[in-house]
């Protein structure tokens, strides 16, 4: 009978998670989360870094570099994140070996900020690969198949952002048209594509 | 001990594969011929039968070569079975998939050096001279000591034998023109052979669009020279000598095709050595055999605007090499032999891109040990010892067997174990790119470099434990080769080869340090394990005396074992290059290794005449498609696109022999002309030749 009481207890308890588990859902359902894809982003400028703003998905001015309205910086294939030496904000990042669209969830440790010593995204070797002159097509940028930047956004809400291409209109690299120097498309364009998520949880998916 | 039962122990000693392939051969029963008896230095450092080898050689004779029309020992070893060549600074042979970089060339027993990023050009060793190539395949180590790990080819040239002159030379198409002449001549205790060869060529160029050639025009001569002596009845002394020397001219685009900015080079490459030999037979049971060999290669290198005639690049790399070695021979019964060497051996570097002139030394010791007990049973065991001042210590042992089943069926296997030691590079370099802004420095030279960095306020971070520098370590295999050989009838020969090669602490460079421009800072550690196998099937058959067959066969895998790993745990991404898109690399997508063909065939026809003088031969060379680089940003060979087609080149020739001495011979080397300007630089499109040769000889009636 005790045994008995126990196994009903147990099972009153599952039903009650289930229960209210199901009201949470359909009280305050998930946000189907959109893939925002951002093309050509001008990275051109010598000086300054472009600097952009995940929640607003918008190119912050310059002027505002002082504040937490930015989350991630480019300036030629330099990535800086609202940090540390970069900036007044409390972003950070690290960089996942995945596929993009199973990257379902946000770590929750591993993020670093911009220090001194390191960048938290490690540009040769690490969002990228610079071809040299052994392999096809030469002097090339090309981003590093796998790699997804999962970051923490100026004010601390996640994000992960995979980038496609360091070339104006995001092109083919088998070319010849790519292959000749003379012809390439212009560099330092960056198109990555990013989801958002508002709620300030880990919750990564896709749809 | 009963046959069958040996055999049926062997057999079920062996993978499955093995006993599924005899019978796949005996079906060839049918086919029939015959073969000389053949001998080979290169497995035990003295003359031995072929036929008793426990370790795959192959024999490329020179009447084989003079009916090939081969000038340079690429157009030679291209065509064995196995062998392919890589173009990396130079052109190399890869044999049982490994790069060239871990096959020792020998001449006349003497390493050959001089490598270009681990290549040895094989297109500085004129072929006029040679007596026979043998190419043993598998770790040899246990008597060559570092290098040997994927096999060695051993050059072996002319000795002093009767008297003798002749005059040769071949002119065809890219104004390539040789000649050569040779003198021989031996009586009594003395004997001389002398052999001079200019080689010119005007080079081609598979992308006319572009400045510069594919191949510049280059020129170059060989001198070589050998002196015996007979001291005593049993004791000689023999000096050889090689001095070989090139110079080529070249012109770079640095611009662009609209607004070029031209780069004349100017190259030079040359070699020499010289080897005094002693041998002395104390009895019929003991020889010693003392050798000397010193040996130097120099490069240099400018490059000058051509506007305006200022230097570009100048660059030189000067190695000398010396190394004495004593050896014995003890036959103590014609079942057991004994063979045993210590040496020395001094190496120096100077260069562009190493501080210093750089030295090192190596001490070793080989000890070999050949068994007999019964006619049908052959075994060879060796080790040797290598003591290096730089990195360390090796022993490298190596057990062979051979088992002559029936008169029809040989088998033999071998395991052994090779290593190659890091080479200067490696422990020495000092480089740092201007342009971009990256430095990279050997194992020996880190810890100094990146202090010096330091101090000048360079380094950012140091990214691995600084107690690591200087630890590096031989790049070594442990290779495993099981094979047969087959009779069936007289008139064929099989020869299969099953061979699996574990190598490991392969030598890569490793970001060690970040600069404060953000660029790294590399250094050499031991990173990689591969594994190479497969199989080697030779056949050949003679329908006469005068017609002969022969059809080769490789199968080959090679790839990196973490490589394998990472692709299994899914770790491994591709980026289609078209969309941009990243998708998860399958296990059955990677491709091994790039540069390695899975298939390579060769089929072959000599016809040899000596009644009428005639001689020809077609031979045709298949190389199945290879991975050339990676195009989808994984760094690994993953997808179709990354892989250069197969191709067939197909060679002829055709000559006739005269009583007078006079030889007249034509060819075409690959006929359809197949090119590829972007993935096979090596290959120039047809080349048809003409030769003519005379060789006068005093009879042995006349002496």
């Amino acid at each position: 009978m005790k045994y008995l009481n126990m196994i009903t207890y147990v099972a009153l308890i599952s039903l009650l998670m289930m229960i209210t588990g199901c009201e949470e859902s359909t009280v305050d359902p998930i946000v189907a989360l959109d893939a925002s894809e951002v093309s050509n982003l001008d990275a051109v400028s010598p000086e300054n870094f472009t600097l952009f703003s995940f929640a607003n998905n918008v190119v912050v001015d310059n002027s505002d570099s002082a504040t937490t309205q930015w989350d991630i910086g480019f300036r030629g294939t330099t990535i800086i994140l609202n940090s540390g030496v970069s900036g007044l904000g409390q972003a950070a990042g690290q960089m996942v070996n995945g596929i993009f669209e199973e990257l379902e969830t946000a770590p929750t440790d591993g993020y670093a900020q911009d220090s001194e010593s390191a960048m938290a995204i490690l540009g040769s070797g690490g969002w990228y690969t610079y071809t040299g002159t052994t392999s096809v097509p030469n002097h090339a940028i090309l981003p590093n198949a796998g790699k997804i930047l999962v970051l923490k956004t100026a004010d601390q809400k996640f994000v992960k952002v995979e980038i496609l291409s360091y070339y104006q209109g995001n092109p083919s690299t088998t070319t010849e048209e790519f292959a000749d120097l003379a012809t390439r498309p212009a560099s330092r364009y960056y198109t990555f594509r990013f989801i958002f998520q508002p709620d300030g949880t880990g919750n990564l998916a896709t749809e | 001990m009963n046959r069958l039962t040996i055999l049926f122990a062997w057999v079920a000693a062996t993978p499955v594969l093995v006993v599924a392939d005899l019978k796949c051969v005996r079906a060839q029963d049918s086919l029939a011929s015959h073969k000389l008896e053949e001998v080979v230095v290169t497995a035990t450092r003295s003359e031995r039968s072929l036929s008793g080898l426990p370790v795959p050689v192959t024999i490329v004779p020179a009447s084989q070569i003079k009916n090939m029309g081969s000038l340079r020992l690429n157009d030679v070893l291209v065509e064995q079975t196995g062998l392919t060549l890589v173009s990396d600074h130079g052109t190399g042979v890869q044999m049982q998939g490994f790069s060239p970089e871990y096959t020792l060339i020998l001449l006349d027993g003497e390493p050959l050096i001089g490598r270009t990023s681990g290549t040895l050009d094989l297109n500085r060793i004129a072929v006029g001279n040679i007596r026979r190539v043998e190419i043993m395949k598998g770790p040899s180590s246990s008597l060559y000591g570092s290098e040997a790990l994927s096999g060695v080819i051993n050059i072996i040239t002319e000795q002093p034998d009767g008297t003798k002159a002749t005059l040769s030379s071949r002119y065809g198409t890219n104004g390539t023109l040789d000649l050569s002449t040779s003198v021989n001549y031996a009586k009594r205790k003395f004997g001389i052979y002398a052999f001079v060869n200019r080689y010119q060529t005007n080079g081609y160029d598979l992308s006319p669009d572009t400045e510069g050639n594919t191949v510049s025009p280059f020129t170059n001569y060989t001198a070589q020279l050998r002196v015996t002596y007979d001291l005593a009845q049993r004791t000689r002394l023999s000096v050889a000598g090689r001095y070989f020397t090139e110079t080529q001219e070249s012109v770079t685009n640095i611009g662009t095709d609209t607004d070029p900015a031209l780069l004349d080079g100017d190259g030079s490459v040359s070699d020499w050595n010289i080897n005094p030999v002693f041998t002395h037979s104390f009895s019929d049971n003991l020889r010693t055999t003392l050798r000397f060999y010193a040996s130097t290669y120099n490069t240099r290198s400018t490059l000058r605007h051509r506007a305006d005639g200022m230097l570009y690049d100048d660059t030189f790399f000067d190695q000398t090499f010396m190394r004495p070695e004593w050896q014995m021979e003890y036959f103590v019964n014609p079942g057991n032999a004994l063979t045993m060497g210590v040496g020395r051996v001094w190496e120096t570097v100077e260069a562009t891109r190493y501080d210093d002139k750089m030295r090192y030394h190596t001490d070793y010791a080989y000890l070999q040990y050949e068994w007999q007990p019964f006619e049908q049973f052959n075994l060879l065991a060796g080790t040797r010892y290598d003591k290096h001042s730089a990195y360390g210590s090796r022993l490298s042992p190596k057990l062979s067997l051979q088992y002559n089943v029936w008169s029809w069926l040989a088998l033999r296997s071998s395991y052994g174990v090779g290593f190659k030691a890091p080479d200067f590079r490696q422990l020495y370099l000092n480089f740092t790119n201007t342009s971009v802004g990256y430095s990279v420095f050997g194992s020996q030279t880190v810890a100094d470099g990146i202090r010096n960095l330091e101090a000048q306020g360079q380094i950012d971070a140091i990214l691995v434990d600084a107690g690591s520098f200087g630890s590096i370590d031989a790049e070594s295999s442990r290779a495993f080769n099981l094979g047969l050989k087959l009779k069936p009838t007289s008139g064929v020969n099989v020869d299969l080869n099953l061979f699996r090669n574990d190598i490991q602490d392969l030598i890569d460079t490793k970001p060690v340090a970040l600069k404060k421009n953000g660029q790294q800072v590399f250094s050499y550690y031991n990173i990689a394990s591969v594994f190479t196998q497969g199989l080697e099937l030779d056949m050949n058959y003679a329908f006469s005396n005068s017609i002969g067959t022969a059809l080769g066969y490789q199968y080959l895998q090679a790839k990196d074992k973490a490589v394998i790993k990472a692709v299994e745990d899914g770790q491994v991404f591709a980026r289609d290059p078209e969309t941009n898109l990243t998708s998860r690399v399958r296990p059955q997508d990677y491709g091994g290794l790039f540069n390695r063909s899975k298939h390579m065939v060769n089929a072959k026809v000599f016809y040899d005449n000596i009644d009428n003088g005639w001689h020809a031969s077609a031979r045709i060379i298949y190389r199945g498609r290879y991975g050339f680089a990676d195009v989808n940003n994984n760094s690994i060979l993953d997808t179709d696109s990354e892989y250069v087609d197969g191709y067939i080149t197909v060679n002829l020739s055709a000559g006739k022999s005269f009583h007078n001495g006079l030889n007249i011979q034509a060819g075409c080397d690959n006929l359809f002309g197949y090119t590829d300007a972007r993935y096979i630089p090596t290959l120039p499109g047809r080349i048809v030749w003409l030769s003519a040769s005379v060789t006068l000889k005093k009879s042995k009636s006349d002496e």
